[in-house]
C-alpha cells in the first residue's frame, strides 16, 4: 500500500470543496493520515480577470469567451458532482475572485494549533454559503478562534512568519508539477482533479 | 427509446483520441445513437502557444509558468492513461491546426466512412504519421477508407469550413469549451472521466 497522500486544495475552489469529504472518507477506509497543503490558485493564469462594480456588474477583465464558458461549467460540473456523491453542499456563485491567501495562512495555523478539522470545514463551508470573506484577516482569525484557536496569535502569524510558511508550500507545490487543485500526490505520483479519486482509492487497496 | 449522445471531439487533443474506443462503447453498449461532432480547439486561448525541437527543446513559447506546469501534467497523465490502453501517444511537437482533418470528418460523415476515417486519422497522428494540416494527405486518408473523393476538394474550400464553422457556433452555444464532451439529454459532460456519468445517465434513462 502507498505510504504517503498528499493533497493540494483552495478554498476558493469548488472542486477542493466537493473533494473533501471523500477525502475523509479516503483517511477512515485506509487508515491513513492526509498530508493537507493549500495551493493558492492564481485564477487571472487560466481563467483571466473580470472587473465587477460595486452592484457586481461586470464591466472589464481579460477572461476570453473560451475561459467564460469554461467557468460557468465549471460552477455546474461541481455542483453536479455534489450531487451524484450524495453531498448537500451549498455552492453559491462568486461574487468576485477572491484571494485565498490568508485563510490558507489560516490553514497552516490551524495545523499547528492542532484544530485542522474543525478550522478546515468550517472555512470551506462558510466561504461557499458567501458568509466568510476569506481574504479579511479579521474574519479569518475569527473562523480561527470559533474552531478553537488564538485568534489574537494568527494575526501575529500572519503578519510574520506564516507569509513565508505559505509561499514555501506554494513553492514547493510547484516544484512537484502542481497547477490546479484538488490534487493528488501518491508516493511522488501526481493526480489532477475530483475524478481521480478512484484510481488513488485503487492505489491504496492495492 | 434510443437515446442520443453528441461527443465533441478534436483529433489534436490526446484526451479526445484516448475516449475515441470508450465512446464507441455508449453504441456497443446502450445502443445509444453516437452524433460526432468536430471542436476544433483555440489551445492559445488556454493554455498559450508553443514549439518545439525534436529533441524536446523549446524554440518559442507564449506560456506562463502555470500553462507549463499544466501541459506537462497533461502528457504524463495521457501516456499513463494510454499505457493502461495499450495506445500510442507521441507528444506534438508545435500545435497544430485540426481544421482541415475536421473538414475530412464531415465529408467522411456524408461518404458514410466516418468510423474508418475517424480511426485511421486518430491513430495515425499521434504516431506522428500523418500531417493532419495537408489536404492531399488528408484526401488521401479519406481515399483509403473507400470515399470517393472527387468533391473533397470543392467542399474543403466552400461547404465544409461553413458547416464545421455552424458546428462550432452551435457548440459555443451549448456552453462546450473543451474535448471529449458528450451532451445528454441537454446534459454537458467534458472529459473522459466523466463517461461512466454519461453510462449512468443511458442506464437510468
Amino acid at each position: 500500500m502507498p505510504s504517503s497522500l498528499i493533497v493540494y486544495f483552495d478554498y476558493k475552489s469548488p472542486y477542493a470543496f466537493v473533494a473533501k469529504e471523500p477525502i475523509y472518507q479516503l483517511e477512515r477506509d485506509f487508515g491513513i493520515e492526509v498530508e493537507w497543503r493549500p495551493y493558492s490558485l492564481h485564477i487571472p493564469d487560466f481563467l483571466g480577470t473580470v472587473e465587477v462594480d460595486g452592484d457586481g456588474k461586470i464591466v472589464g477583465g481579460t477572461r476570453n469567451e473560451h475561459q467564460w464558458r469554461r467557468t460557468r461549467y465549471l460552477y455546474m460540473d461541481a455542483r453536479r458532482l455534489a450531487k451524484d456523491t450524495g453531498q448537500d453542499l451549498m455552492i453559491k456563485g462568486p461574487a468576485r475572485v477572491f484571494s485565498s491567501r490568508t485563510a490558507h495562512i489560516g490553514m497552516l495555523f490551524a495545523e499547528r494549533e492542532g484544530i485542522f478539522r474543525p478550522y478546515h470545514d468550517l472555512v470551506f463551508d462558510r466561504f461557499w454559503k458567501r458568509e466568510l470573506d476569506i481574504d479579511d484577516a479579521d474574519a479569518v482569525a475569527g473562523a480561527v478562534a470559533e474552531a478553537g484557536g488564538d485568534g489574537v496569535a494568527f494575526k501575529g502569524y500572519l503578519t510574520g512568519e506564516g507569509q513565508s510558511d505559505h509561499d514555501k508550500v506554494i513553492e514547493e507545490g510547484n516544484e512537484i508539477g502542481i497547477f490546479g487543485v484538488p490534487s493528488f500526490v501518491l508516493d511522488g505520483e501526481l493526480f489532477w482533479g475530483n475524478e481521480h479519486i478512484p484510481s488513488v482509492r485503487s492505489r491504496l487497496a492495492a | 427509446m434510443t437515446k442520443i449522445v453528441i461527443a465533441y471531439t478534436d483529433y489534436k487533443s490526446p484526451y479526445a483520441f484516448l475516449a475515441k474506443n470508450p465512446t464507441y462503447g455508449l453504441f456497443d453498449d446502450f445502443r445509444a445513437d453516437i452524433d460526432w461532432r468536430p471542436y476544433t480547439l483555440d489551445i492559445p486561448s488556454y493554455l498559450g502557444s508553443a514549439e518545439v525541437d525534436a529533441d524536446g527543446k523549446v524554440l518559442q513559447a507564449e506560456r506562463n509558468a502555470h500553462q507549463w506546469r499544466r501541459v506537462k501534467y497533461s502528457y504524463m497523465d495521457c501516456r499513463r492513461r494510454a499505457e493502461r490502453l495499450g495506445l500510442v501517444v507521441r507528444g506534438p511537437r508545435r500545435i497544430f491546426n485540426s481544421t482541415v482533418a475536421h473538414v475530412g470528418m464531415l465529408y467522411a460523415q456524408r461518404k458514410r466512412v466516418f468510423k474508418e476515417y475517424h480511426d485511421a486519422v486518430f491513430e495515425r497522428f499521434w504516431k506522428r504519421e500523418l500531417d493532419i494540416e495537408d489536404p492531399q494527405v488528408i484526401s488521401n486518408v479519406l481515399s483509403e477508407v473507400g470515399a470517393n473523393v472527387s468533391g473533397f476538394e470543392a467542399f474543403l474550400a466552400g461547404e465544409g469550413p461553413a458547416e464545421l464553422e455552424h458546428i462550432m457556433e452551435d457548440a459555443h452555444d451549448r456552453g462546450v469549451f473543451g474535448v471529449p464532451s458528450f451532451i445528454v439529454d441537454g446534459q454537458l459532460y467534458w472529459g473522459a472521466e466523466n463517461l461512466p456519468l454519461v453510462r449512468e445517465h443511458l442506464a437510468g434513462g
